[in-house]
């Protein structure tokens, strides 16, 4: 019988691991809140009220004592973009930025292997002149090479998110097979808009994709509940 | 959207390419398909998704729709919504995928009037309701539509009702325009399209009745309400096999309106849901003409009348255009394109364009609302071309790589408690009790977001103490970093646990913040207080800490080592755990007791290895040595043993019997278990 000896928890490891990809790029890490008002989940974002694409995302909405608004846990760490520009933009400082954004969501479905309440995602920003989709491509294949091997390959597929256009799926060629990873896309000039950034001088891409994801494929865990079950019959095998 | 490979062929003179091949052209050009399938084939369950079945033609050759279909799910996302949700809207991809010529399938015709009387309609919601397209058929004879018609709406899993309904319901998945028909002799007085009046109700077509308030808008006559605007068709006036005359109706309803409305109905309709997401206006006048056109061929009679087309408000179809720089899309894009290949991409959506200069003005199709910005035409041209095109670039670096303060301590956190054997873990962020209300929570247990860490970590931390011994250890360290939303507002917090032996428990915990507390680089350099222990678990808001600390300047940070490439599932059943102790004897025989330093013993890996050979498959752990003693010419030896099955739950028997195979195999040894 021996000490127990400590472990990290293998998404934290992603996060420490991604980290260290993004920051050899010149990315910065971004953090906010995880209950959100309205407006820095969807409407920042370009989701209009009413709006067909609400239905995309399964909402926790929220009642706080501390806030007279509806609060939302957030569904995705898309509102991180708009803090972060806004906070940059009150502080004078305009672009260029890159940062990305680890950070736990929150999705409103049933539960199972694949599904989670609750999950972590990536988000990744990027804000300067004349970004193309070109530079959105060159930073994600640099990344999944780097995170998952050399032979991971990156394609686009046509897709929708409001806060992009335009909207992109990010598939990823890993042991053979196309795996749906991220979305992505260049940043919709109404986010950066709201964001306090003139679009017409800047442009910018934007990507987020789930960590559990990266880590389930990357390892091979089984069941995504597990990350969030307390047990160390996982974490210790890491 | 569940879309026939049949009827997208109606499209298009030449031939397309097999359903597989126009399944990866939309999956390229548009959208994720999510399935593939044959209509014929009942009960094909949804895992099967992607693959391809199709049926086999059918003994009859004489419809134009008697071979089998393919039936193509296709993931349509709200932005191409507005012209995607029908056949002609998938058909136009598909002919800029293939570069293919469209063509008007045959049933897509227009009568002139024969002299019905114009539709009595009123409209008192002009900003709801912005045109309404009506039109009179008379005299008809309702029976069963034709078979391809059938045939077409079956593939789509559509049952059919009779002609009228199914000629509305076949121009809905036409060209996307949701009709109803009214049987015009139910109809008292003229339909008025208005609000509904509070506490009048009405039954809709599948029977249920539903009460209206005045935020519902309604077709009524003098008797009430018809049909909830845009929503659903009710019973009163509805179309049967009797029906001879009826009134069409093609009305623009405002997206949002019938968003709001059918959420707070609780009515989700292909009518509701195509309107949510905006129809072409255009769509409303040719939905009606294409609909009489095709009633009268399936239901009339030689005394069938046709009214005008009653055209209430406007539906202009104002055709658009979006200048937009030939240069920036193409940058944009990525992809090193000229002006040309630019305005080619445009030409196979039908976008055609003027240039002046770098400036494209261009003519957008009335159906594409989803067009309003250059940024839009970027991904038109982008998709065309092909996202394959795009070359990987790394973008410049911009500048200071600034680190939050928060992310950097809480993984300094980690490197201390990683090190002093703790292990992190992550609970729910939901709690039975709280401050925060979760509005449409999952779980009883879940309707709150958590208070604080200390209630789903105390559970792991009982839940991980049982479990000790399959870990392997008799201690349990473990911590939790996360966001906690107690009535004050959300804050970071720290919980830190100990389970084991009572007498250490304190000392443990009592160390490791010490270990937090450390000056800098060792520590995060500022007291954490022993007061937060409570119960063997330690808790702390962070921001209160962080705030205390200096800006972070450089990433020191390194990882412990990590164990393991691949994750090694884990048994839900319950464990066993049996000890054996035993003294063995001497290796060498004729050794004399009192020559004690000369005594070789079996080793312990020796013996462990007979257990181990002895113990049987269920061992998941062990055999692991935790005694050793040398007394008297003995030594004695003790081992752990950790059994579990991955089917079911160990009976005592069970593992008795195993661990009587092991004692036999020590006793025939010589050796004497204790």
């Amino acid at each position: 019988m021996h000490k127990p000896e400590g472990h990290l928890h293998p998404i934290s490891r992603a996060i420490a691991e991604i980290r260290a990809i993004y920051e050899e790029l010149g990315f910065a890490v971004a953090v906010g809140p995880e209950l959100e008002t309205d407006w820095y989940n969807f409407e920042a974002l370009n989701f209009p009220k009413d709006h067909p694409a609400r239905d995309m995302q399964d909402t926790f909405w929220a009642k706080a004592p501390f806030s007279k608004e509806r609060m939302v846990l957030r569904t995705h760490t898309s509102p991180v973009q708009v803090r972060y520009m806004e906070e940059k933009v009150k502080a004078g400082i305009m672009p260029p930025y890159s940062i990305i954004v680890p950070g736990k969501v929150f999705r409103n479905e049933a539960t199972d292997a694949t599904h989670e309440a609750q999950f972590h995602q990536l988000e990744a920003l990027y804000v300067d002149k004349e970004v193309s989709m070109a530079h959105l491509k060159g930073t994600l294949d640099h990344f999944f090479k780097k995170y998952l091997g050399p032979d991971a390959e990156v394609r686009f597929r046509p897709s929708f998110f409001p806060f992009v256009e335009p909207g992109l799926e990010v598939d990823v060629k890993y042991r053979g097979k196309w795996l749906e990873m991220f979305g992505a896309g260049l940043i919709h000039p109404n986010v950066l808009r709201a964001s306090g950034v003139d679009p017409k001088a800047y442009s910018g891409f934007a990507f987020g994709g789930g960590i559990d994801r990266l880590v389930i494929v990357k390892y091979g865990v089984t069941d995504i509940r597990m990350f969030y079950n307390g047990d160390l019959r996982l974490v210790n095998q890491f | 959207m569940k879309v026939s490979y049949n009827w997208l062929q109606s499209y298009f003179k030449e031939k397309l390419p097999s359903p597989e091949k126009a399944g990866e052209v939309l999956t390229h050009l548009s959208f994720e398909l999510e399935g593939m399938e044959s209509p014929l084939t009942k009960g094909v369950p949804h895992s099967d998704a992607g693959r391809v079945v199709t049926t086999p033609a059918s003994e009859d050759g004489g419809t134009p729709f008697s071979k089998g279909d393919t039936v193509l799910d296709v993931k349509v996302l709200p932005d191409r919504a507005c012209y995607t949700l029908s056949h002609r809207g998938i058909a136009y991809e598909l002919a800029a995928g293939l570069e293919l010529e469209m063509s008007a399938p045959q049933w897509q015709k227009t009568l002139p009037s024969s002299g019905a009387v114009l539709p009595d309609v009123r409209v008192e919601t002009t900003d709801l309701c912005t045109y309404f397209a009506g039109r009179r058929v008379t005299n008809l004879r309702n029976g069963a539509s034709p078979k391809w018609m059938q045939e077409l709406l079956a593939s789509l899993g559509q049952r059919s009702i009779n002609a009228i309904v199914d000629v509305t319901n076949f121009v809905m998945f036409d060209i996307g325009r949701p009709l109803h028909a009214f049987d015009a002799k139910k109809v008292q007085g003229p339909i008025v399209v208005r609000f509904a009046t509070e506490g009048e109700t009405m039954r809709t077509l599948d029977g249920k009745d539903v009460k209206l308030n005045p935020s519902v808008l309604v077709l009524a006559d003098d008797e009430g309400p018809l049909a909830l605007a845009g929503i659903k068709g009710g019973t009163r006036a509805s179309v049967d096999e009797n029906t001879t005359d009826i009134i069409l109706e093609a009305a623009n309803w405002d997206a949002t309106y019938i968003r709001k409305a059918s959420q707070k109905l609780g009515i989700r309709t292909d009518a509701s849901k195509r309107f949510e997401n905006r129809v072409p206006p255009a769509y409303a006048t040719e939905g009606v003409e294409f609909a009489c056109s095709l009633i009268v061929e399936c239901a009339g009679t030689p005394e069938t009348k046709t009214s005008e087309t009653l055209a209430l408000g406007s539906a202009s179809d104002a055709s658009r255009t979006l200048t937009v720089s030939a240069k920036t899309t193409a940058q944009k894009t990525g992809i090193n394109l000229s002006a040309a290949d630019v305005t080619s991409a445009l030409r196979r959506l039908a976008i055609a364009s003027v240039a002046r200069g770098d400036e494209l003005t261009l003519a957008i199709p009335h159906f594409r609302l989803d067009l309003s910005i250059p940024e839009d035409i970027v991904e038109e041209v982008g998709r065309v071309v092909g996202y394959d095109k795009i070359p990987t670039v790394l973008p410049p670096k911009t500048g200071d790589v600034e680190l939050p303060a928060s992310f950097y301590y809480e993984w300094k956190i980690r490197q201390v408690l990683i090190a002093a054997g703790f292990s992190e873990i992550f609970t729910s962020s939901f709690n039975e009790k709280g401050d925060v209300i979760i509005e449409k929570p999952l779980a009883e247990d879940k309707k709150f977001a958590r208070p604080n860490l200390r209630s789903n970590f105390e559970r792991a931390l009982k839940m991980n103490a049982v479990n000790a011994p399959l870990l392997g250890a008799d201690e349990t360290r473990i911590f939790e970093l996360g966001k906690v939303f107690p009535k004050g507002g959300e804050h970071s917090s720290l919980a830190i646990g100990v389970a084991g032996s009572k007498k250490k428990i304190a000392g443990v915990l009592e160390g490791a913040l010490e270990l937090l507390s450390q000056p800098s680089p060792r520590g995060l350099g500022t007291p954490f207080s022993k007061g937060d222990i409570k119960d063997g678990v330690f808790e702390a808001n962070l921001d209160a800490v962080f705030a205390s600390l200096p800006e972070p300047t450089e990433w020191d940070i390194s990882l412990p080592p990590q164990r393991s490439e691949k994750f090694t599932p884990f048994s839900p059943y319950p464990f066993i755990v049996r000890d054996v102790a035993l003294f063995v004897s001497p290796l060498a025989k004729g050794v004399s007791d009192s020559d004690r330093t000369g005594v070789v013993f079996p080793s312990a890996e020796s013996v462990a290895q007979l257990i181990r050979e002895h113990a049987g498959s269920l061992v998941v752990r062990g055999p692991e040595l935790f005694d050793e003693f040398s007394r008297e010419g003995k030594k004695s030896l003790a081992f752990r043993l950790v059994f579990q099955s991955f089917d079911r739950t160990l009976s005592d028997g069970e593992v008795n019997s195993a661990m009587e195979n092991v004692y036999s195999a020590l006793k025939a040894e010589g050796w004497q278990v204790r």
